[in-house]
Order: C-alpha cells, then structure tokens, then sequence
C-alpha cells in the first residue's frame, strides 16, 4: 500500500470498516496478523498497552519487542509508539479499532529505535499526525535507513513490506501538554536520557505513564543512545510527577517500582565498569567479568547487558584517556 | 622494516565494492560469504596470501602454539577485541618474529602486522577491529626461522542500527595523539609484564558517511607504533583503519632492568606523537 501525501493531507477517521478494505487489499498482509494477533490490554481506565513479545529480535517474532499503547478520550485517540513494520502498525491500529471506534488523532513516537517507529507510515496512511521530538527525529533521519536495510534482510521483504524511515508531521522541543482527544495527555521531553530526544506521554487523568525507552520492566535498559547521569537524573525526575503505573519500552506493566529497578540496574553497570577499567581489564574479558546477578533473569541479559558492559567500559575508558596526565604516565 | 600492505585507499574501495555487488546480486557468492565454511577459498586471503606472503605455504598452526580470540557475534562491529596469543613449546630456539591479523571481507584487508624482538617472551597481542560483515579473520605467525602457521576463526558482525555519532570533532583533534600507557604487575627481573597502549585517534577510515553532516570525513589513521624499553625495540605495529577507533594495543615485554617504556606514533597524516612511563624496580 503505497503511502502518498494526498492520502495524508486528507485526513479519514480510522474505522473498522477501513481497515477490513485495506486488509482485503493486502491478501498477503492476513497471514501476518494471523501469526501475531496484538490484543490490546487495558491497563486503567481508557488506557490500553498493546504489548511486544519478549525476547530478541528474529523472524520468528517479526521483530514485534516493542510496547506500544493508546488512551482513549471522548474526543478520540491518541496512541504511543507504532511497532516493527507497516503491517505492525496496521496490526496495532486493528487493535485500537477492536477497542474503540473513535478516531486516532495522532501518535506518539517515543525514541529513535526499530521497534518503536517503523509502523509510522501505517498511522498517516489513515491521516494520523506522528510526533516526536526534534533531536530524536534527527537521529532517526541520520540512523534509520541503515537499520531498515538490516532489517528487510533479517524479517524478509514481505514482513517489511511498505515500509519505511518516517517523517513526522509534528516536530516538538520541549515537553508540553496535548488536549486533542478531551483528555490531557502531558507529553515529556528528557533531554539525552536513554537516547537524544527520549520521550513520554503521561495520562494525568490515571497517573499511566507510557515510558518509551526511558523504562524498562524487567529487561535490561539498551544503553547504547544513551548517557547514563542524564538518564538517571530522568528517572529521577519522574519522582515529581503524579505516577501510577508504568508501560515501559519492553516488558509488562508495572507501578513505580520499574523506576526503581531501571535506577538500579544503570548505577550498578556503571560502578562494575568502573571498576574492571580500574582493574585494567582488557575489553574482551569485560561482558564476562561484568555478571551482575541481580539482573540475570532480565530479559535480553545475555545479549544486551554484555553488549552494555562493553559499551559504558568503552566510555569511561574514553574519559580516562582525556583526562588529565596521571602520575605516572605522560604524554 | 618494510612491508608493503596491500589492498589499501582506492584499490581496496575497488575490491570492496566488487564483493558487495557479488553479495549482492550472487546467491552462490552470498551464500559463501555468510559461511564459516571453507576459509581457504576465500577471495580475498587468496589476493593477501599472494602479495604478502609471495605464495610460501602457510601451515595450520598446531594446537595451543597460535590462539586467535574474538567473540563468534561481535556485540559492537566498531569495536571487537581481538587477541592473538603464541606458545612455543620452552626449548625451542626460535620465537615469533611477526603477527600478521587479516580480515577478509574488511575494506582494506591487512588490519595489523605486529613485528616482536627475541627475548621477550610468547609474543602476544590485543587490539580492538572494526569488523564489516560476516567474516573470516586470521592470524599469521611467522617465526625467525621462517615458517608460518595461521589461525583462523568465523566472526559474525553487522552495523544494524548504529550508536549515533556524536562526538565534537574540534575537541577529539586538540586531543589527537593523546596517549596513556599502562604497565601492570611489578617489575621483576625476567618476568613478562603487560603493557597497555591507549591513543586518543579517530582512525578514520575515509569511508563513514557523517550522519549528521553527511559527508565523507577523510582517511585518518594511525599507521605505525614503535614501543622500545631502556632504548631497545619491544614491538613494531603497523595498522591501519580496520583497527577502532582510539587504537589500543596490550602486550607483554620483559624488562631487563629498569627503564623508561617508550611510544612512538606516527598517523597517516605524517603526525607523529611520543608517550613514556618509567619502570621502576618493585619496592622490596
């Protein structure tokens, strides 16, 4: 399904009616949505997550890892996040329609990561306005060609089909509150925290925050975007706002705790890096000397968190390297 | 010491893009590359093998004399640590002369040649390498009576969404050339110690596309480490930019007697930068 301005300039309410026409369109689209069927969860009131699969990404679960959500207020909707694909998107709006015939009035995108924009074109095909924030779409914009290539070769032409790097409608700065939908939504902004631009939509009416890649429940945080101080100064920040429970970028829904342990999992990374840079530990020894047992049932620990160790080891050996001469060395 | 590393600048563009055209329009082609299957017919080490090693053959190195180590799945393509360690058996009159480390599907294919003096050990090295694709990397030891034995191992790494750059290029060239070096362990007479080699370098490998500027930011890289302790050579390195950016080599030496561990750097641009720490003997 080609994605065209015409069909975005003249914004069509999504309906269900819609989307069965654009189904029936895409015969090859229906095994798809068979083998991933996205239920949507309410997690409070008129709020609903739609929940990735846990795990890596790989074929079988067509990279579908992210969380996604919507808030339904009497005026419409306003949906976080859009999932791995075209047909994803398309999968998360089926979703929403099961849910409530009210239009989806804009979407969210909460980071510059696979899991989370690639369903975009799905959102304007129906004339859905796609936010984000500046920084993070420009990363997107410098980043995201290359990881739809990786991708198209990882979950095949036909999953990826439609595909492609999106370009927002809306671009913001700063955080600011969206009353489109007859429900304030408070729309964060936390600087460079898991990755430029990082942002969150905060249901005030119920206190749910929809996290991005700010939070993770019980996966290990990717801190590959990111800056460790400002990101925990974000989780940090979080302590002012009225929260209730959480949907984190992967993983189940949970209350405040999910800060707590996101806090945890970076302070301790850091320290343990820290420490095998003072032991001066050679790089290829660092993902196994960097166990932190504590998080070892997270999700993605043997994958993410060694990736982690090796990345935050890289960065303080950086600073090391240009801070000033010590005793001993010089240069 | 001369050597000439083939296959770099425009030649190595050349050959680069004829292998990705080959993967990509030539199932057959494409098949072998993702293979760990028969290094040997790789085309690449068939070219490195010819100009470098003049067609001498090149044995398998026995069990336990030359370990190449580097994670099967790279977790970062930019920078994976790869170490190649050497065990003679104790008796044996000869010792390494020279650790060659290829990479067959990288742009430029001879990563480092790592030339090592007598008496100071099992020669070993760790470097850091950017890792292009799916690719079989060797190590080559050549000993001073002329025999060669190779390593080899499969390594699977890819860019796929790439860590943004973010770095202030007028603060990374006031740095340029800035070094650490680091020596652990005491020193005692005839004991190996390890040595760190740490260069603040942006190895630019002239092929990066800026993402935010989008262009091409030139060729820049350190091409040569000359490390000498108490004014004798330890190690000669001659690198190019397959190694990672701020290249960091760990190796071991035996100090006879106190001295002054010394770097010398010299840059694709002619730079040349000089580090040293001095080695005094353990406090009894």
């Amino acid at each position: 399904m080609p994605v065209t301005r015409s069909s975005r300039s003249t914004p069509q309410p999504f309906t269900r009616r819609g989307l069965l026409l654009a189904a029936a369109g895409l015969p090859w689209a229906s095994t798809v949505w068979a083998q991933t069927p996205v239920q949507a969860l309410e997690v409070e009131e008129g709020v609903y997550m739609l929940q990735g699969l846990t795990g890596e990404l790989t074929s079988a679960n067509l990279g579908r890892i992210g969380n996604a959500g919507f808030i339904v207020g009497r005026q419409g909707v306003m949906a976080i996040d859009t999932g791995t694909s075209f047909l994803h998107g398309q999968a998360l709006l089926a979703a929403i329609a099961q849910v409530t015939p009210r239009p989806v009035r804009q979407v969210l995108l909460t980071q510059a990561r696979q899991e989370f924009i690639f369903g975009a074109a799905a959102y304007q095909a129906r004339g859905i306005e796609v936010h984000m924030q500046r920084s993070a779409a420009a990363l997107m914009a410098a980043r995201c060609e290359t990881c739809l290539k990786t991708l198209r070769a990882e979950l095949g032409e036909e999953a990826m089909r439609g595909t492609v790097v999106p370009k927002p409608d809306v671009l913001f700065d700063n955080t600011h509150v969206l009353d489109t939908i007859g429900r304030p939504v408070l729309v964060s902004h936390h600087g460079l925290a898991n990755g430029p631009g990082s942002a969150s939509a905060l249901d005030t009416r119920t206190g749910t925050l929809f996290a991005g890649g700010l939070l993770e429940n019980r996966r290990i945080p990717d801190v590959q975007d990111g800056d460790m101080a400002q990101w925990r100064q974000a989780i940090s920040a979080l302590r002012t706002l009225n929260i209730e429970t959480i949907v984190p970028g992967h993983g189940k829904v949970g209350g405040r705790e999910v800060a707590v342990g996101n806090d945890r999992y970076l302070a301790q990374l850091e320290a343990r890096c820290a420490a095998l840079l003072k032991a001066g530990t050679a790089l290829s020894a660092v993902p196994d000397a960097a166990e932190l047992p504590e998080f070892s049932r997270w999700d993605q620990y043997d994958n993410i968190h060694r990736r982690n160790a090796s990345v935050v080891f890289l960065r303080l050996e950086r600073q090391q390297l240009l801070a000033p001469a010590e005793q001993g060395a010089r240069s | 010491m001369n050597i000439t590393l083939p296959n770099r600048g425009l030649k190595g563009l050349a050959q680069r893009t004829a292998v990705l055209l080959a993967a990509l329009f030539v199932s057959t082609a494409q098949a072998q590359l993702k293979s760990p299957d028969n290094p040997e017919a790789s085309p690449n080490w068939q070219k490195v093998k010819a100009s470098l090693f003049k067609g001498r053959s090149i044995a398998a190195a026995p069990v336990g004399m030359l370990e190449l180590e580097a994670p099967q799945r790279a977790a970062d393509a930019a920078v994976v640590p790869v170490a190649m360690r050497t065990h003679l058996a104790a008796g044996d009159s000869r010792y390494v002369k020279r650790l060659t480390l290829v990479i067959d599907s990288n742009p430029s294919v001879v990563a480092a040649v790592f030339e090592f003096t007598p008496g100071n050990g099992n020669a070993e090295i760790e470097t850091r390498v950017r890792i292009d694709e799916y690719t079989h990397v060797r190590a080559i030891a050549e000993l001073s009576d002329g025999q060669l034995f190779m390593s080899t191992r499969f390594i699977k790494a890819s860019g796929g969404c790439s860590a943004p750059a973010g770095k202030d290029p007028a603060e990374a060239l006031a740095n340029l050339g800035k070094m650490r070096l680091r020596v652990d362990g005491e020193w005692r007479p005839g004991q190996p110690l390890l040595a760190q080699v740490m260069i603040n370098h942006p190895n630019h490998s002239g092929m990066a596309l800026n993402q935010l500027t989008r262009h091409v930011t030139p060729v820049h890289f350190v091409r040569q480490v000359n490390v000498s302790y108490a004014g004798k050579p330890v190690m000669a390195a001659e690198l190019d930019f397959s190694i990672s950016e701020n290249p960091n080599l760990r190796f071991r030496f035996v100090p006879r007697g106190p001295g002054e561990l010394k770097v010398e750097v010299l840059d694709s641009q002619e730079r040349r930068f000089e580090s040293a720490l001095v080695l005094a003997p353990a406090a009894s």
